[in-house]
């Protein structure tokens, strides 16, 4: 039973971590897809589109590829910096953030190319910087389609389990987040612990919905 | 037509980059001094927009249909569109001239910009809105700040009873007097408008067009306004200037 509790408790660590990195790379990703114009816009949107499509165990090898020991990134982390990924909480949030990204920067992308340009500007003509545009006027008019991917992507990260699989591994207390458990569990024939992981996971997902009902806001366009 | 530009007022062609900020500029100041040359699009057919007008008017009107360039060249006077080259100059400030590297930021220009279907923003209420432009750092006023350089320009433009309310909440005329308070609360110079009646039905079109007048008479500024209706050049225009293909006509 404490068992449960464990990976309900490093479920949520990960996926928050990762929903928070997805929100901060997913966002400025959206921002330069619906505002720049450069080469390569379209080719830039469909890769990063891919670890929607991707099984997740190929998206899971490409990572271990880059950030494993003898990967280029991972070594260099490993030497330098005296990080490793592989089989930590930290490398399943990788794998979390990588496959929840898209839904973020998706959702971005349409909620800032709905922000009219004009009013931007007219912000502009009254003495503001672009940033302070950002934060008063586009961040303000978009942040709620921001929101709804945002959610998505909490959800995405909290049943991530092929890529943090090939990642992380299944180390209890460690990487062994709630959909890894209730695999393992299964398969030892644990049902009754099945049973508490899926029960756990079902409610934590109506408990984000919930919130996130609660969260939105209550006018951005004013009743009429 | 000729290609050959026939300016209304008396303007030599733009001056290139070759000539230098040494170029011989004889000519007294005046209130409007525009020269833009901006390429916009890709392709077999860009858009060439080569423009040129002096004026001293304090009502001036760019007339022409839309795709004309009217519309760029007024983005490019409120520096919201680099030009390719030339000068902007308004009462007697110079805002851009490629020549000698000058280029204010939009914000600093002292130039009022009031948008095509106004461009309120919809998530503040008409009084932050009006007092958008008195802060510039990174947070919006308040609902309820007080603020009594607002309260003079809500009042100013019968603006007191709505100020509550949202830009989706108003009428054709409010939201207009809204969009001119906020553009005139932070005292510029001159003030620039973009179609400001081309959003609205034709009756409400003809009475807001006399509101303006009027309030543009109170406030006293030099505007220029660009349209293709010519109701607006004979209601509102000092002198006008039509442009067609990017180029001023007769």
């Amino acid at each position: 039973m404490e068992a449960a509790w464990i990976a309900l408790a490093l479920s949520l660590k990960v996926a928050f971590w990762a929903t928070t990195i997805a929100l901060l790379i997913g966002v400025a990703t959206g921002l330069a897809l619906a505002r720049a114009a450069f080469r390569g816009r379209e080719l830039l949107d469909a890769l990063l589109l891919l670890p929607m499509v991707l099984p997740p165990t190929v998206l899971g090898y490409y990572l271990l590829v880059v950030v494993g020991r003898r990967g280029w990134l991972g070594g260099w982390l490993d030497r330098v910096l005296g990080i490793q990924l592989v089989f930590t909480w930290q490398g399943a949030v990788l794998a979390a953030a990588v496959v929840a990204f898209p839904f973020v920067s998706k959702s971005a992308r349409a909620a800032f190319e709905g922000v009219d340009v004009q009013v931007e500007q007219a912000a502009r003509t009254l003495g503001l910087s672009a940033a302070a545009v950002f934060f008063r006027v586009t961040l303000p008019l978009a942040w709620r389609g921001i929101l709804a991917g945002t959610l998505l992507a909490f959800a995405r990260a909290l049943g991530e389990f092929g890529a943090t699989l090939m990642v992380a591994g299944s180390i209890v207390g460690e990487t062994q987040t709630l959909s890894i458990a209730v695999y393992e569990a299964v398969q030892a024939g644990q049902d009754e612990l099945a049973n508490t992981l899926v029960l756990l996971i079902s409610v934590s997902c109506i408990v984000v919905l919930l919130v996130a009902g609660r969260l939105a806001p209550r006018r951005i366009v004013a009743p009429t | 037509m000729s290609p050959v530009r026939s300016p209304v007022v008396a303007h030599s062609r733009l001056a290139g980059p070759a000539e230098g900020p040494g170029a011989p500029v004889s000519k007294p100041p005046m209130r409007w001094e525009v020269a833009v040359r901006k390429t916009v699009g890709e392709g077999p057919n860009p858009f060439d927009l080569d423009l040129a007008f002096r004026s001293d008017a304090s009502r001036l009107v760019l007339f022409g249909p839309s795709g004309s360039g009217k519309s760029l060249t007024l983005k490019a006077m409120a520096g919201l569109l680099r030009p390719d080259a030339g000068r902007v100059c308004i009462d007697r400030r110079v805002l851009f001239d490629s020549a000698s590297g000058i280029d204010l930021e939009p914000g600093r220009r002292g130039i009022g910009y009031v948008f095509q279907e106004y461009a309120l923003f919809p998530h503040l209420t008409v009084r932050q809105n009006v007092g958008f432009g008195l802060l510039t750092g990174w947070r919006n006023p308040s609902r309820d700040a007080a603020s009594e350089r607002v309260d003079h320009w809500l009042a100013t433009f019968g603006l007191g009873g709505c100020a509550g309310r949202y830009p989706d909440q108003l009428s054709g005329g409010q939201r207009q007097r809204t969009a001119l308070a906020r553009a005139l609360v932070s005292e510029p110079r001159a003030l620039l408008l973009d179609e400001p009646f081309a959003a609205l039905d034709a009756p409400l079109r003809a009475r807001l067009r006399d509101e303006l007048g009027e309030l543009l008479v109170q406030c006293g500024l030099p505007m220029l306004l660009i349209t293709h209706d010519e109701a607006d050049v004979d209601a509102l225009a000092d002198q006008m200037i039509a442009i067609d293909g990017g180029r001023a006509g007769p």
